[in-house]
């Protein structure tokens, strides 16, 4: 059986690896301070340090790898070089291995080459083109190596994203040399970046996979805006950037053609799973083993469960009396969901010093409860297990469980005020939106409902909570059908939370009342009169106010009433961007641009935005704990940081250390990274500098040519490994950079855990502190966070003395 | 349950190798670096984890546990390979391939005593057992490796991972005790 000490040099090792010092280990784990002392200090120095592969290694090994993939299709190809062969044997294995198959395709010949020409040494010659222009001498060698790595890259995927970067980069070139190269070379480099945004707009057209596509069409947007702004921010000719433009319209043009047949995963949101219990009296441990917890996400022929949690998990069901304890929290996709389903390994119970099997009545157990996952946001939803009930048997007889479970959810509020009572817009941008519709059952039967006048159509997918009959008060999430009427996706039975304190509607009315819709979406078109924004006909008029910033290929919020024919008549459309990372200053309200000046319409308080050159890209810099590297998305302070292959990653990559992250702010928040450099791991920690924007933040007008504007960095972190400031249990306040948050690190014991209402209270050195944990906390911990536990955190200060937490280790419990 | 898992088709496994390539290659190199104790061939042969990787796919069968996870044992599976040449020829290693640690490039700030901790690590952990090789070598060549996570690579209990680590710790502290308290080896 694992010992208390091994258990507790593991979450040492853990903390090491991740930042934490032997001194962090001994203060949390006193009782063990001379064993542990013993064991981690010879080896804390190269725990903190550590190997990392020489970049050219990687790069050699990519290419290999890439030969492999290629040979993978058909050819033969023998194993990689030996250990520690030589340079010499290395190119003589793979020359035989590439000249073996005879009837290898064409283009593994010319691979193969590449292959070697980069083992004998000649990608110096490729680097030094690298930084070649139109008309340079080495300009043609950059060219052909670029098409020797669309050749290397066998997957659709990386070749839409290597044409999109090669289009990005075409872009730049035409920047430098517009003011001074003949118009030749200018209008040949701008047919290369329309051959390759053509390219990659034919890949995402005709790829199998609808979520690949979107990220893709997400990839395409973004492309279009760097390459945009880049051109506009140019001295050079107007054709280029009109060529540009066509070629990138054209392209999302058709890729929106193919988004309206095709499911779209919608961006992540929270959840959380957390059970807790009234205790039966006389057990002492009651433990039920989850197995897997699932989600049911109803999406018409897209309907399928979603995994929340797959392994083992034991939970003592008698400590979740004190206080909830967390069972599963995940990203999912955002949306409304209709039911969860738990499944069970086990179940034993403690009597006493008797410990007895208990026998499960069922290994799944599945709940109808509708509840929804915002965009951002975390939904955390309470399993309410009334043990006492559940549980039958006798020590004799044997026990047995079926457990009777109660649902509570904690939905984190809907995206924005609905002025109409009885609709509350439930968005999921790139999928079909949801309305909610709150009110009085004025009719029902096996293929409709109406409410307060309201039709809805009741589908085979249609879930129903609870026992619907006329003059019940009931909430549908409904969706918009093809024909122009509302498909009802759930019913629940009373009112929802947040329309309690609301009046619902007038009962009966003789009309039905306009349907007020909210939806987010990015804007595909803008037309005189209509606007597409995800496929969804938007039509704007001189009444329609339209926040600076709302333009093509931004995120936008719509408002407004929904017409029968399924499009929404525009109120006000506000882009929708986050906060924290836009600078300032405000501007104000834009007018609309197609249609006269709305009358009476007031400029918006919206804070956040800044304008940008059309289409909008948003050139970002910021300093952040890495809080998690999750394949290719990263979490750096409370921000979701994309590496792709372009990223140029500076220093040794580690969860817990700082990272400056600079890179372009996509629409749905996340920012692609450019590049991400760590400060050395053997050097002192000093503050990096966030505020060094590439240009001037320049707040003018979105139709003026203007460079990348900034952004004002969200955080910086206080380095956890820094030798010289000891990691104690005290708030130790990061080095201070003018215009930003800092971000403390506390430690200390959890004295009071609400886990609703999402906050801690912990009693750190200086005093008892209070901790928010939003839907981006990281909660890292073999154990369960719990009143008594120990912690630490890291978040940035509020002003109003709480610390909102971007990452909590649970160190004990 | 399916415990026997289901094949999945190469082509898709071949996609995620070449994704986890970039995120993994450090990783996987650093784990073989720190058993057999050679840069330049850990280098080497973490190309070679994800070459073969790559042509035995098909033999790739999806059992609930991550593709990491076998990525892993294949670093393993090689890095003994590795070994027991080795240990049955010795091969003689060019000067300025046999220096353990990596390109200066990557690290210039890296004080010479560091390196020599690693170098000396690698040396004591070259005396563990293998199955306590295996447990160490995986945990140090990632912050994100856990227990639990090694429990998935080495199919054990993470249990009885955390009594190996910890028993790995302690005989690694034998080894490295005296040394620190007598550098010179007098």
């Amino acid at each position: 059986m694992t010992s208390n000490y091994d258990n507790t040099l593991d979450i040492c090792i853990g903390l090491i690896m991740q930042g934490g010092t032997v001194e962090d280990c001994l203060r949390r784990f006193p009782e063990h301070a001379d064993e542990l002392e013993g064991d981690l200090r010879p080896l804390a120095a190269s725990l903190a340090g550590g190997f990392t592969p020489n970049t050219a290694a990687k790069d050699r090994a990519r290419l290999q790898l890439q030969a492999a993939m290629a040979g993978a299709g058909g050819s033969t190809i023998d194993a990689g070089p030996a250990p520690s062969a030589g340079l010499f044997d290395r190119v003589r294995d793979a020359w035989r291995s590439w000249s073996a198959p005879a009837g290898a395709p064409r283009w593994a010949a010319t691979a193969a080459v590449a292959v070697l020409v980069v083992l004998v040494g000649g990608s110096s010659v490729v680097a030094a083109s690298s930084g070649a222009l139109p008309g340079d001498a080495l300009y043609p060698v950059k060219r052909t190596t670029e098409n020797v790595s669309l050749a290397f890259t066998f997957s659709e995927t990386g070749k839409a994203e290597r044409h999109l970067a090669l289009a990005e980069r075409r872009a730049n070139e035409i920047a430098k040399i517009s003011a001074s190269a003949n118009s030749g070379l200018v209008a040949s480099t701008t047919a290369n970046l329309e051959a390759h945004v053509a390219s990659a707009s034919q890949i995402i057209t005709s790829i199998e996979s609808d979520s690949t596509a979107a990220s893709l069409t997400a990839r395409l947007r973004t492309s279009s805006s760097v390459a945009l702004v880049t051109l506009q921010g140019s001295q050079g000719d107007t054709q280029s950037l009109a060529s540009a433009s066509a070629a990138y319209g054209q392209a999302l043009e058709e890729t929106a053609a193919r988004q309206e047949d095709s499911y779209v995963a919608a961006p992540p949101g929270s959840i959380r799973m957390q059970v807790t219990d009234p205790p039966p009296s006389g057990v002492d441990r009651l433990f039920l083993e989850f197995e897997r917890v699932e989600v049911y996400l109803p999406a018409g022929e897209h309907s399928r469960w979603v995994t929340v949690f797959e392994g083992s998990r034991e939970i003592d069901l008698i400590r979740a009396a004190n206080a909830p304890i967390v069972l599963a929290q995940a990203n999912v996709e955002s949306g409304r969901y209709s039911r969860i389903r738990l499944t069970l390994a086990s179940s034993r119970i403690v009597l006493g010093e008797t410990e007895l099997p208990v026998v499960l009545a069922s290994d799944t157990i599945e709940i109808r409860r509708p509840f929804a996952v915002n965009i951002d946001d975390l939904t955390t939803i309470t399993l309410d297990i009334d043990s006492a009930a559940s549980l039958t048997g006798s020590g004799l007889g044997g026990f047995s469980i079926s457990p009777v479970i109660s649902v509570l959810s904690r939905e984190p509020a809907p995206p924005s005020a609905s002025p109409t009572p009885t609709v509350h817009p439930s968005v999921t941008p790139t999928q079909q939106p949801t309305t909610e519709i709150s009110g009085v059952v004025d009719v029902v039967d096996a293929t409709h409902i109406s409410i307060n006048g309201l039709e809805i159509t009741l589908g085979p997918d249609t879930v129903v909570d609870g026992e619907v009959e006329e003059g019940t008060e009931v909430t549908v999430h409904a969706v918009l059908g093809d024909a122009g009427g509302l498909l009802a996706d759930t019913i629940t039975v009373g009112s929802p939370p947040s329309a309690a304190s609301t009046p619902t509607a007038t009962p009966v009315p003789a009309t039905p009342q306009p349907v007020r819709t909210v939806i987010e979406g990015v804007v595909g078109s803008i037309g005189a009169d209509t606007w597409e924004v995800d496929g969804r006909s938007v039509m704007v008029d001189a009444q329609t106010v339209i926040e600076l910033g709302a333009s093509l290929g931004i995120r936008v919020r719509v408002e407004g009433v929904l017409e029968s024919d399924n499009s929404i008549r525009a109120t006000r459309i506000v882009p929708v961007l986050l906060p924290g990372l836009i600078p300032t200053p405000t501007p104000p309200t834009q007018p609309n641009p197609t249609a006269s000046p709305a009358p009476g319409a007031t400029p918006s308080p919206t804070p956040t935005f800044t304008p940008t050159a059309t289409p909008g890209a948003v050139a970002v810099q910021f300093t952040g704990r890495v809080n998690s590297i999750v394949g290719a998305t990263w979490t750096v302070g409370d921000r979701q940081v994309l590496v792709t292959t372009s990223t140029s990653i500076e220093g040794l990559p580690l969860v817990g250390k700082t990272a400056t992250v600079t890179g372009i702010l996509a629409d749905d928040g996340t920012v692609i990274a450019n590049r991400i450099t760590f400060p050395s791991l053997f050097a002192t920690p000093t503050p990096t500098s966030t505020t060094a924007p590439e240009t001037t933040p320049s707040p003018t007008p979105i139709t003026t040519p203007t460079p990348f504007p900034t952004a004002t960095p969200t955080s910086t972190a206080t380095p956890l490994s820094s030798p010289t400031p000891p990691p104690t249990a005290t708030a130790s306040p990061a080095p201070t950079v003018i215009g930003t948050p800092t971000v403390v690190t506390v430690t200390g014991e959890v004295l009071h855990y609400d886990a609703l209402g999402g906050e801690l209270i912990v009693d750190a050195e200086e005093g008892p502190k209070t901790v928010e944990i939003s839907g981006t906390t990281n909660i890292i911990g073999l154990v369960s966070l719990v009143v008594g536990a120990h912690v630490t955190f890291t978040g940035a200060p509020q002003p109003d003395g709480s610390i909102l937490a971007s990452s909590i280790t649970v160190l004990d419990s | 349950m399916d415990s026997a898992g289901n094949r999945q088709a190469p082509e898709r496994t071949r996609d995620e190798i070449a994704a986890l390539f970039e995120t993994h290659f450090d990783r996987v190199a650093r784990y073989i670096y720190l058993r057999i104790g050679n840069a330049a061939d850990a280098e080497d042969l973490a190309s070679d984890v994800f070459v073969r990787a790559v042509r035995s796919a098909d033999t790739f069968v999806d059992t609930g546990a991550p593709l990491e996870a076998w990525i892993f044992r294949i670093a393993r599976n090689i890095s003994v390979d590795y070994i027991r040449q080795k240990s049955r020829r010795p091969v003689a290693v060019p000067i300025e391939d046999a220096a353990p640690m990596p390109d200066p490039d990557n690290d210039p700030e890296a004080p010479i005593e560091l390196k020599e901790d690693l170098e000396t690590l690698q040396e004591a952990i070259g005396q563990l057992t293998e199955a306590q090789q295996e447990v160490i070598s995986l945990r140090f060549s990632d912050s994100e490796m856990n227990s639990t996570e090694m429990a998935k690579v080495l199919g054990r209990s993470a249990g009885s991972i955390r009594e190996m680590q910890s028993a790995a710790i302690k005989r690694l502290r034998q080894i490295l005790e005296p040394q620190q308290q007598d550098p010179q080896g007098q």
